[in-house]
Formats: C-alpha cells, sequence, structure tokens
C-alpha cells in the first residue's frame, strides 16, 4: 500500500518538476536580460584605449551572439540549450558548459558534506537535546545554539581560517589542493579531504545549530505523543527510544528541512569558497551578475537552479516514503 | 531503522559520487614534461585565475594582460624608467607617416618556428578581424613585410600614441598557429599558449586560480633568471603569511594593515599609485549642473585630505584636476577645500541660502542624487555628508557596475563617482573626455578644450605634445566636468630587482610584475 501511494504520487512529483523546470528555463533568461545594464560594457567597459563606436560595437556584438531582439536571442538560447551548449562567457572567454563543469562539482561537493554532516549532528544533536529539555544544562545549550545561529558565515570562516589555518596551521588556507599537486589515487583523496576540513567545517557549523534547533523542537514535539509516553511507562532503554522511537520520526521532517536549507547553504559557499580560495561557482556567479556575463549568468543559474530542483524532488520522494513507512 | 540507514546511505553515495568525479582532477596541462619544484617563483594574488595567458582568451582586465606578456612579446616595451625597449623588435623608427621595426634575428615561437615579419602582418590583420576592445587599430592605414624581419606600419595620419598604445602592448601571435582556425577565439590549448616570450605556458588550473610558467631557455634576449613562475590564488592573510614564512615570493597587494608590519620586518614593500583615480562625475546636461560655477563650487566643498585619512587611512593621493597626475604641489591646487569660496560661486550663479537652511534655486531646494558603485560606498557617503553640510541636499544611491554603467550611459544620474586608469599614454585623457565609454566625460561643450586634446594626438614632438596636453589641463580644471578627488596607493611585496613601472606596464596596468625583472 504504502508503495503504491509512492508510486501513485511520482508522476505528479515529475510532472511538477518538469515544469518548473521550463519556467526556470524561461525566468531565467527573462529576469537577467531585465536587469539594466549591457553585456557589451563587460567587453568595453574595462578597456582604456579605444573609442568603442558603433560598428565596432556591432561586430563584438555579432561576434559574442548579443545582436538581434530579445525574442531572436530567445529562440537561440532555448536552440542552444537544446544542443547541450551553455554559450559563452564574455568575461571568461570560454564555453560556459566548461566552467560549469569544471567548477559546480566543488561547490556541490562543499554543500553535500556540509550537509550531511550538519544532518547527522542536528538530528542527533537535537534529540538529545530535547531530552535534556527542563535540565540545568538546558539553558546553556539554548544560549549556545543561538550565539552560533547568530554568526554569519563569512565571520565563522574568517575565523576558522585565522584559529586553524594561520596560528594553529593544522588546516590548509587555501584552495581545494596544493598547487600544482601531482598527487593520484588515495593520497589525491586524502589531500582533497584534508582541503576540505575547514570549508565544510564552516558551512556544516552554521548549518547544524539551525537543523539542531529544529530536531530539538520536532523531538520535544514526539515526546509529548501517547505512544512515547507509553513506551517509556513500558520501560524501552534510552538507547532503544533513541534509535527505535525518535530518531526514526523525526527523520522525515528533519529530512525535509536540510533539503529546505540547500540554497541558502549555496549562498552561504560562496563565503566559504571567498574566504578559503576554494574552486566553485559562488564567486563565479557574483561576478557574472555583477559585470553582467548574461550567458555565464544564465547558465550557472539554471544548471544551480535544476540542481537544487532535483536534490528537492528527491527529498520529496523520501519524505513520501519515510510517511508511508509511518 | 531501514529508513533512517537509507538515507544516510543516499548521502554518502552522493558525497563520494561527487568527490570521485574531483579526484578526476580539472587542471590543463600544457607541457610534456612534469615541473620541477627546485626554482619555483611564487607569486601570490587573490583571484588567481585571470584567463588562459592568450591574447584572446586571458581575462581583460589588467593582470590578465600581464601573465600573457610572459609568454606573448609584443615588438616593445616599457623598461623601469617607462623608457620603451627592444622587445621583439631589435630596432624600430618612427616618422610622420609611420613606423619601421627590425625583428630580433633570433626570436622564435616556443615551438621552434622563426618569428618573421609576416607574422606582424598577420596579427594586425587578426585584430581587425576579430576586433579587442583594448586595441585601437583604426589609425593604421597599412601593415607590410619589407622582408623577412622588417615591417612598416603606415598610419593614416601621424599619430603620436603609436608606441604607447599599438606597439608597446599589441601581443604578436604566429599566423602558423593562430591562423590555422576559423576563429582565433575557439583556439584551444597548447596552441593559443604559443607565443615568443620568455616563458612558456606549463600549466593552467582554472578551479584552483593556479597558473605555471616555465622558462624558455632559447628567448632571443637570454635565459630567463627563474625556472618557473607559479601564479597562484591566495586570499591576503594567507598571503601576508606566506611572505613571512618565505613560501610566497611576491605578493601583488597587501592589505594597509599589513604593509607597516611587514617594511618593519625587512620585507622588501613596493608602494604605489594606482593610477586609477576617482572622480566626482557631474551630468552638465543637468539644468542645475550646467553652470561651472556651480561644479566649482562643489569642489570647493569638498576636503580631500579628510577623505585621504578616513576612506583610505591614509593610503591615497590627491590627484591633480588638471588631469593626468598626482597634485605634486599643493599650492597649486585650483580647489582646495573652501566652503567660503563654494559659497561665493553659487551666489554669483544665483542661488541662496539662509543660515543653515539647504541652498535654494529658482525658489527650490537644491536636491541631488549621488550614484557610486557598490565598493564606494564609504567614500560616497563621506562626499554626501560633506555636501550635505554646506546646505546640499545629496541623497546618495548605490549600484553594482552592470546598473551603475547603465546609469552613467544613459545619463540618469546627478552626481557619480567614477575611476578608470590614467595611467599609459596621455592620450587617456581624450580617452577620459571625449570617449563614449559610461564613464567618459562625453563633453564636447569647449571648443578649445576639444581641439587641445585631439591636436595632441597628431602631435609627434614631445614638447609639443606635452603644451597642448598642459593647455587641455588647464581648459578641463576650469570647465571642471569631473573633479578628480583621489588616487588610491597599493603596496606589493616583491624582491630585488622588482619595480613599478612608471605609466603602469603595458597600455598602463598599475602592476609591480613586469616581465623584464625576470630576464638577465
Amino acid at each position: 500500500m504504502s508503495r503504491r501511494a509512492t508510486a501513485r504520487s511520482l508522476p505528479g512529483a515529475v510532472f511538477g518538476y518538469a515544469l518548473t523546470l521550463t519556467l526556470l528555463v524561461c525566468l531565467n533568461f527573462v529576469a537577467l536580460h531585465a536587469l539594466p545594464g549591457d553585456p557589451l560594457t563587460v567587453l568595453l567597459g574595462d578597456a582604456t584605449l579605444v573609442f568603442p563606436d558603433e560598428a565596432l560595437r556591432a561586430r563584438l556584438a555579432d561576434l559574442h551572439g548579443l545582436d538581434g531582439s530579445l525574442g531572436e536571442r530567445f529562440l537561440r538560447y532555448v536552440g542552444r540549450l537544446a544542443r547541450g551548449d551553455l554559450g559563452w562567457s564574455l568575461s571568461h572567454a570560454a564555453p560556459v558548459r566548461d566552467l560549469v563543469i569544471q567548477m559546480l562539482p566543488w561547490t556541490l561537493a562543499l554543500v553535500a558534506c556540509a550537509s550531511v554532516l550538519a544532518f547527522v549532528l542536528g538530528l542527533g544533536g537535537g534529540v538529545e537535546a530535547a531530552l535534556r529539555h527542563g535540565s540545568r544544562e538546558n539553558p546553556w545549550i539554548l544560549a549556545t545554539l543561538a550565539f552560533l545561529d547568530s554568526i554569519p558565515p563569512f565571520v565563522k570562516a574568517i575565523l576558522i581560517l585565522f584559529v586553524f589555518g594561520l596560528w594553529l596551521e593544522v588546516v590548509p588556507t587555501a584552495g581545494a589542493l596544493a598547487p600544482f599537486s601531482d598527487t593520484t589515487g588515495l593520497a589525491r583523496a586524502l589531500e582533497l579531504a584534508h582541503h576540505a576540513v575547514a570549508p565544510v567545517a564552516t558551512l556544516a557549523v552554521h548549518e547544524t545549530s539551525k537543523l539542531l534547533l529544529f530536531a530539538r523542537g520536532t523531538t520535544l514535539a514526539l515526546l509529548s505523543r501517547p505512544f512515547l509516553t507509553v513506551a517509556v511507562a513500558k520501560g524501552v532503554g534510552p538507547w532503544r527510544l533513541r534509535r527505535a522511537y525518535l530518531a526514526p520520526n523525526a527523520l522525515a521532517a528533519v529530512v525535509a528541512r536540510t533539503a529546505a536549507l540547500m540554497s541558502g547553504m549555496m549562498a552561504g559557499a560562496v563565503f566559504v569558497e571567498t574566504v578559503f580560495a576554494y574552486p566553485g561557482i559562488g564567486r563565479l556567479a557574483v561576478e557574472a551578475i555583477a559585470v553582467r556575463d548574461l550567458p555565464l549568468a544564465q547558465g550557472l543559474f539554471l544548471v544551480l537552479g535544476a540542481v537544487i530542483l532535483t536534490l528537492n524532488l528527491v527529498a520529496d520522494l523520501i519524505v513520501l516514503r519515510l510517511d508511508a513507512r509511518g | 531503522m531501514r529508513p533512517l540507514l537509507s538515507c544516510f546511505t543516499l548521502s554518502a553515495r552522493l558525497v563520494v559520487g561527487v568527490f570521485m568525479s574531483l579526484l578526476a582532477g580539472a587542471s590543463v596541462g600544457v607541457a610534456d614534461d612534469a615541473p620541477t619544484r627546485g626554482t619555483r617563483f611564487v607569486i601570490a594574488d587573490e583571484v588567481g585565475d585571470w584567463g588562459i595567458p592568450s591574447p584572446y582568451l586571458h581575462d581583460r582586465r589588467g593582470p590578465g594582460f600581464i601573465l600573457t606578456s610572459l609568454v606573448f612579446d609584443t615588438l616593445i616595451w616599457k623598461d623601469a624608467t617607462g623608457a620603451f625597449v627592444p622587445s621583439l623588435a631589435e630596432t624600430w623608427t618612427v616618422d610622420d607617416t609611420g613606423a619601421t621595426f627590425t625583428l630580433h634575428p633570433k626570436a622564435r615561437w616556443h615551438d621552434g618556428v622563426p618569428v618573421t615579419a609576416d607574422d606582424v602582418v598577420f596579427t594586425v590583420g587578426m585584430f581587425r578581424e576579430f576586433p579587442l576592445a583594448s586595441l585601437d587599430l583604426s589609425r593604421i592605414q597599412s601593415v607590410r613585410a619589407l622582408d623577412d624581419h622588417t615591417v612598416r606600419f603606415e598610419m593614416t595620419q601621424p599619430f603620436a600614441p603609436f608606441l604607447a598604445t599599438i606597439a608597446g602592448v599589441m601581443p604578436i601571435v604566429g599566423r602558423h598557429l593562430h591562423g590555422a582556425v576559423e576563429t582565433p577565439m575557439t583556439l584551444g590549448l597548447p596552441q593559443a599558449a604559443i607565443g615568443s616570450g620568455p616563458f612558456r605556458l606549463e600549466h593552467y588550473d582554472r578551479v584552483q586560480g593556479a597558473t605555471l610558467f616555465r622558462a624558455n631557455h632559447a628567448y632571443h634576449r637570454g635565459r630567463p633568471t627563474v625556472e618557473e613562475i607559479a601564479f597562484v590564488r591566495m586570499t591576503p592573510p594567507v598571503a601576508v603569511a606566506g611572505v613571512r614564512k618565505g613560501t610566497v615570493d611576491l605578493a601583488t597587494s597587501v592589505p594597509v594593515r599589513d604593509a607597516e608590519s611587514l617594511a618593519a620586518a625587512g620585507v622588501r614593500l613596493l608602494v604605489h599609485d594606482t593610477g586609477h583615480p576617482v572622480r566626482l562625475k557631474y551630468n552638465t546636461r543637468h539644468p542645475v549642473l550646467a553652470d561651472g560655477r556651480v561644479r566649482r563650487a562643489f569642489a570647493h566643498f569638498i576636503d580631500r585630505k579628510r577623505v585621504i585619512e578616513t576612506v583610505y587611512l591614509g593610503w591615497a593621493v590627491p590627484w591633480d584636476p588638471r588631469g593626468l597626475a598626482p597634485l605634486a604641489d599643493p599650492a597649486r591646487d585650483p580647489y582646495p577645500f573652501d566652503p567660503g569660496a563654494g559659497q561665493r560661486l553659487l551666489e554669483q550663479a544665483g542661488w541662496s541660502r539662509t543660515p543653515d537652511g539647504p541652498w535654494i534655486r529658482e525658489n527650490e531646494a537644491v536636491r541631488l542624487d549621488l550614484l557610486a558603485p557598490r565598493a564606494q560606498e564609504s567614500l560616497a557617503r563621506l562626499i554626501g555628508q560633506q555636501l550635505g553640510a554646506q546646505g546640499l541636499g545629496v541623497a546618495v544611491r548605490l549600484l553594482d557596475r552592470g546598473a551603475f554603467d547603465e546609469a552613467l550611459r544613459q545619463g540618469a544620474y546627478d552626481l557619480a563617482l567614477t575611476s578608470h586608469g590614467l595611467l599609459g599614454d596621455p592620450d587617456v585623457f581624450r580617452q577620459g573626455v571625449l570617449g563614449t565609454r559610461p564613464d567618459s566625460d562625453r563633453y564636447t561643450a569647449n571648443p578649445d578644450l576639444v581641439a587641445a586634446l585631439e591636436a595632441q594626438v597628431t602631435q609627434t614632438d614631445p614638447a609639443r605634445r606635452q603644451a597642448l596636453l598642459a593647455r587641455a589641463g588647464e581648459l578641463y580644471a576650469r570647465d571642471l566636468p569631473s573633479y578628480v578627488l583621489v588616487s588610491p596607493r597599493r603596496a606589493a611585496v616583491a624582491p630585488e630587482p622588482f619595480f613599478f613601472t612608471p605609466g603602469g606596464v603595458g597600455p598602463g596596468v598599475p602592476s609591480v610584475l613586469n616581465k623584464l625583472a625576470f630576464l638577465p
């Protein structure tokens, strides 16, 4: 029955996904073109030694696919997308697809690792914090969480950089690998992991406090439910209470909350990437908007939007499945 | 329990999957042999990735050009005094109709093919067909090879900036490489980065923001003094820590707060003016600001000394409102901070003011918008406050760069804070006044000023050209379409024999990275 319920919901979820993706393609084009600013300024803006007359502007627009009406450009954009071509970055002089392929995995890895860490710590910590509700340490737990939650991500990143990177020198301070590293296999994996410690920890700490507070609230609500009162009265042990009663029942809500935090984590990744000189699309996206590199901004936001939509679809399906299991 | 486990498993698979894709790496190795580490010169830079060092592929901002100049030679280059010295060209002569260059007979492309005059002819043709916005070739009438090593440029008319804006900045490319593709923008590595410069591109890693150059032992001006240059992305605190530990040889920019302690520790600092002064641009088409007396009055209301102390913590210099250089003599400042002089000018313009009230023009209190890019927020707020203290209603509006440029282009502003480089050839003055860039003044109201600026372009006698520029500067400071305020200073860590090139490297890039410092 539960599998059938999930199966029934699947076509609707997939249809909604496809519809949202189509809207994203259109909005992505329209919204970015609605921004004030001329993409050709990217090419001409930093040139100090030229008078860009109309002929030169027209030639550059033609070379970079910026000519024609908005409608013509939209049709070209959709046509290119259909061929898997995301366009040509004006500021980076490179295919947008190459830039996305090179940069996106780093941001995804950063956000995924931090999400998993925050999910585990948030769920586990939230259950423990809820069980200490009314205890002497409860105010301290809440105060600590509120304090951690109030520190902006870039401040956390700078603190971690200075304390663990520059002062204690226990984590690398820049990049995802040592410059021009030629390590392979396991050594490369370890080097990657070592360089990821500080950025992942920064992002995870920021999200953990949010998830922990959320999981604590969810667990407190559960604790007042009759089935838990009965379980406690029947003498269910503390470990079994956590493992078999509290965590599984709080899981669906925490999974949904983690998925909802993903877009915020993408924004937090911008600061983390900047402070730790870590590769990723965060900085790329901010610069693309600032200099009106529309092909790059369109490509980045489209792919990023599709990734977030996909993750939300997956989370929805997981929640459906978990709810169906009760 | 199973849902919990499956959720963790899914997450773990996601993480492992993404990491596996990263393990494959995304950087581009160019040369066959692996880099050695013994004689590596490490340069720390906050951005790191300035694109592939190739004429069409590098980032359009200054450092992209600098890195490209390591791989691609121009005909001539600037030395530590700012004078032109041989590069690809061994000798040259300039006359009223053009210039003739004789190439160094031993110049070779990195693939061993000799550099010829035909490559220069091809380069000019390529940049004409596929223009770069930073290179104006419109005054070249023709270019032809006189023999294998001699090339002649004919100009449509005498063109004083020729050496500085074409011969000294146009990277020469090989016909056999760039001519082999339909559009040079699509030429990939390694061909796109085969030049004739003192370094070969060894490794370009866009992801890590790192570029590795290896010495070209066959370079026609001698073997470079370092074997490798590693240009690496680092945040300023990390770069400073690297300098202190000796793992970084050169940092392109260090924070002001660290400069003094680094100097005290015996680190060699090169402090230089960026040559990018910030200017208060008036919308001279605005009825209120069309009157030159009003523009001059506003200039008297601005306390530049306080601006430098407050916004730049002392790391800026006042700029001469006449145009091209820092203010050498404060006594010659045409607009010292003098609110009384400003008030008199406004009264002459028919404005009136009650004590402590706002300025009134045509029975209305004057209210103006001051536009600024977000990066200039502190300066904009201080200027707004200083003008406000003199009875002018000024609202500060901060925009991102795209929106800011568009507002300038459309003239949708009253006052604006703009900035562009004034290093390089003095013709940048003309660009700034008459040019069509968003931040140009586009000021043609004074025919004498226009005539002086146009005349200096064709005046090949240096003394006469300088006189024309001085005349234009006086007219500009009197009309004041923009009030050039201050130019920030920058500190870089650089060992001997690095230097700051007067007038900037190439087209006027304010950097201590001049490739001559790597040559014997």
